[in-house]
């Protein structure tokens, strides 16, 4: 009898193992080896196939490196401004959006959602020529004289990172305000109608209901919202290319200019790409301690 | 059970279709399905250098039946990023058997990957080309490729603008750029139109600056030779000097600058002459343009000579084909003048083959510039371009110039400490 029920026990935990394995297999293949490879080749440095082995030099030099530390000056900067700004613009539009009694709600939600399906180049590319000198932007801004001259959008060091930070709100806000949608609708009315008997009126109801509740999405969309800002790409290449200055240059292009734009130097640029793993999960990590990640 | 062993099939027959389809693709035995040898070639443009060498393999084609040359379109940050990554991973399976590369760019390449690319010394005859060109592609005693076109730099300007303002084309040939800054201010008084177009963003103008007085960010040995080198430190007060005579349009990125020519925004750029079909794609301002020499610096061997951009084809050495594709270039690019004329004619790509350039066809008159005979005009000052070593560091120095020279418009820094400054974080970045 024993016997039996250890066989079986056995077995389950073999097909067990079984299910997972493929998962696993993967994971060491495709994810962790890949990873302490690199960690490798951020010890070492030289010009393409002419590596040698370096210690920590890599990731000492970072420490000087001016255009290193002002890409995550920046970096920091459109992560401070953007994410706030973009989930509390994501969490108000998703609540406006629920009200039953807005009418032709689901052409607003599809139309907030479709910058999210737009390409990243080519949303880029549309805001670089819409703020040109003599573009779009600046004749409306003229043309209702609320500007005397046209302002160099990408040629200012202020108003280049506005235009950045405009992009990536404009692009990103409808993806959060899914998630929010979404859940807001698991809401169950019975909630906010008990508390309108308490006298609760609609600040009290956003306050003291919806935000709790939607606590766990919030702290998702942080996260991700977060992840992908450090690791802020396209929208910089294809609207400033960094400029003016290095003033809108983000780690992930420095990382780009350093393999294959500059003489092809992985090893270092492998370093700063752990410098942008670290800070994520430090920050991710930070914000599940402030929030709770138990969901209670 | 059944269901399970068939449901089990499928999931393994998708798994191999997947893993398939990522090793497919690629064909390294080098030959076709006629049992062709198979070249591949990678290049840009499709307005300029793809059919330029779509040209020059039909007629290396007709000469050898058993070779099929594909070009194939990538885009050049495509081309750099796939060289990068499948060169540092060691392997040339799905790499083509030629590529072209931007002047700049060559020697990263020999330099970064030595002995993936092909020594064309023994195979071409590299004194039909400008000493420029073969410059850029020497290591050692090796010459890595064979040059494709020139990028001889001229001052493009708008004749009825200069003429306005009482300036003839003797006016604006061998001129210095203090000079340059005069006449500009004067176009602009009488035309309102800014004199010049520059990206901030780039510094191609202290490029052009070095590249004409035989001067870079680097010395032969690699050392940075930008704190105290005379050309810079001139380069830079004039830098500064058209931006305080207001006589600079500023554009950033190709399209921009594009339109600020096309629309008539400004009255000249100087730049290489691969611009030429984009100032010729405004018709309607056909006979208003044409070409001087560029201005030059006033410092020791500053000359009115320069080159900007200008590519190479390399071959690549383990590639299945490399031994045909270096014949290939050699027989077209190193031999054929017939081929030089025609792309001359049908693209305007002037060739960096020194021998094509006394032909006829660069003799010729061209209408939308008034006349002159501008390839005759840019192959004689090619020859004139010295000679410099453009080390494999050139947009590291860009940047940290870039990044230090508004210290200097403001006024908040004399040039001397700039530069001092620019050198260190050279030095730093180049570690």
């Amino acid at each position: 009898m024993n016997r039996k029920l250890s066989k079986q026990k056995l077995k389950f935990r073999i097909s067990g193992w079984a299910f997972v394995l493929p998962s696993i297999v993967l994971f060491l293949w495709l994810v962790l080896w890949p990873m302490i490879n690199a960690f490798i080749m951020s010890l070492q440095k030289g010009k393409g196939n002419m590596m040698e082995f370096a210690g920590f030099d890599n990731y000492l030099r970072l420490l000087d490196d001016p255009v290193f530390i002002s890409s995550l000056k920046n970096t920091i900067l459109y992560f401070v401004i953007q994410v706030p700004v973009m989930l509390v613009l994501a969490l108000i539009v998703a609540s406006i959006l629920n009200n039953p009694k807005l009418k032709f709600r689901g052409f607003f939600r599809t139309a907030i959602f479709i910058p999210c399906v737009t390409s990243l180049v080519a949303y880029s590319l549309l805001f670089r020529s819409m703020f040109a000198e003599d573009g779009f932007i600046n004749n409306v801004l003229m043309g209702l004289n609320l500007i005397d001259s046209p302002i160099p959008w990408l040629m200012d060091t202020f108003w280049a990172k506005v235009v950045i930070i405009l992009a990536i709100t404009w692009r990103w806000t409808g993806y959060n305000m899914i998630f929010f949608l979404s859940s807001l609708q698991n809401i169950d009315s019975d909630i906010y109608q008990a508390a309108e008997i308490d006298g609760a009126g609609a600040w009290d109801k956003f306050w003291r209901i919806t935000v709790p509740l939607l606590k766990p999405v919030i702290l998702l969309t942080a996260i991700m919202s977060t992840s992908g800002t450090l690791q802020l790409f396209d929208e910089v290449v294809n609207i400033t290319s960094g400029g003016p200055n290095n003033s809108t240059m983000t780690i992930s292009h420095y990382i780009y200019n350093l393999s294959f734009k500059y003489s092809p130097d992985f090893g270092y640029a492998t370093a700063v790409s752990f410098v942008v793993f670290v800070l994520i999960a430090v920050l991710s990590l930070l914000q599940m301690k402030v929030s709770g990640d138990k969901n209670d | 059970m059944k269901k399970r062993l068939m449901a089990a099939g499928m999931v393994m027959a998708l798994t191999a279709g997947l893993l398939a389809g990522c090793s497919g693709g690629s064909d390294s035995s080098g030959e076709t399905e006629d049992g062709k040898k198979k070249v591949t070639v990678w290049a840009w443009d499709v307005e300029y250098n793809i059919p330029i060498m779509e040209e020059a393999a039909k007629r290396y084609e007709a000469n050898h039946d058993d070779v099929d040359i594909e070009v194939v379109e990538y885009s050049y940050d495509d081309i750099t990023q796939k060289i990068n990554t499948y060169l540092t991973a060691g392997t040339t399976d799905g790499l083509p058997d030629i590529i072209l590369s931007e002047d700049a760019n060559v020697q990263k390449y020999i330099q970064s990957y030595p002995g993936e690319f092909k020594d064309m010394s023994d195979i071409v005859d590299f004194s039909n080309f400008a000493q420029y060109k073969v410059e850029v592609l020497t290591m050692d005693d090796g010459i890595y490729g064979v040059p494709f076109d020139i990028g001889t730099e001229g001052l493009f300007y708008r004749s009825d603008y200069l003429e306005q303002a009482g300036y003839t084309h003797e006016d604006l040939m061998n001129i210095t750029w203090d000079e340059f800054i005069e006449i500009g201010k004067k176009v602009k008084e009488v035309t309102g139109k800014n004199m010049l177009s520059l990206d901030p963003d780039s510094m191609n103008f202290m490029r052009d600056c070095m590249q004409a007085s035989g001067t870079w960010y680097f010395t032969e040995d690699g050392e940075v030779n930008i704190s105290g080198n005379a050309v810079i430190e001139e380069g830079t007060r004039i830098y500064k000097a058209l931006m305080d005579a207001d006589i600079v349009e500023l554009t950033s990125g190709w399209s921009e600058m594009a339109a600020a020519l096309n629309n008539g925004d400004v009255a000249s750029i100087t730049t290489g002459c691969w611009i030429v079909p984009t100032i010729t794609a405004q018709e309607d301002q056909s006979g208003l343009w044409r070409v001087a020499t560029m201005p030059r610096l006033d410092t020791e061997g500053g000359t009115n000579y320069g080159n900007r951009g200008g590519s190479n084809w390399l071959v690549l050495e383990n590639s299945a084909n490399s031994d045909i594709a270096a014949d290939f270039l050699n027989e077209i690019y190193a031999n054929d003048v017939d081929f030089y004329e025609t792309i001359l004619q049908e693209v305007g790509a002037a060739g960096a083959y020194i021998p094509a350039q006394s032909s006829d066809v660069y003799n010729e008159p061209v209408e939308f510039f008034g006349g002159q005979a501008i390839w005759a005009d840019f192959a004689e000052w090619a020859q004139q371009v010295p000679a410099v070593n453009l080390g494999v560091y050139s947009d590291e120095a860009d940047n940290a110039l870039i990044t230090c020279m508004p210290n200097v418009l403001d006024g908040s820094q004399d040039i001397p400490t700039m530069l001092s400054e620019a050198q260190k974080l050279v030095e730093q970045q180049i570690q």
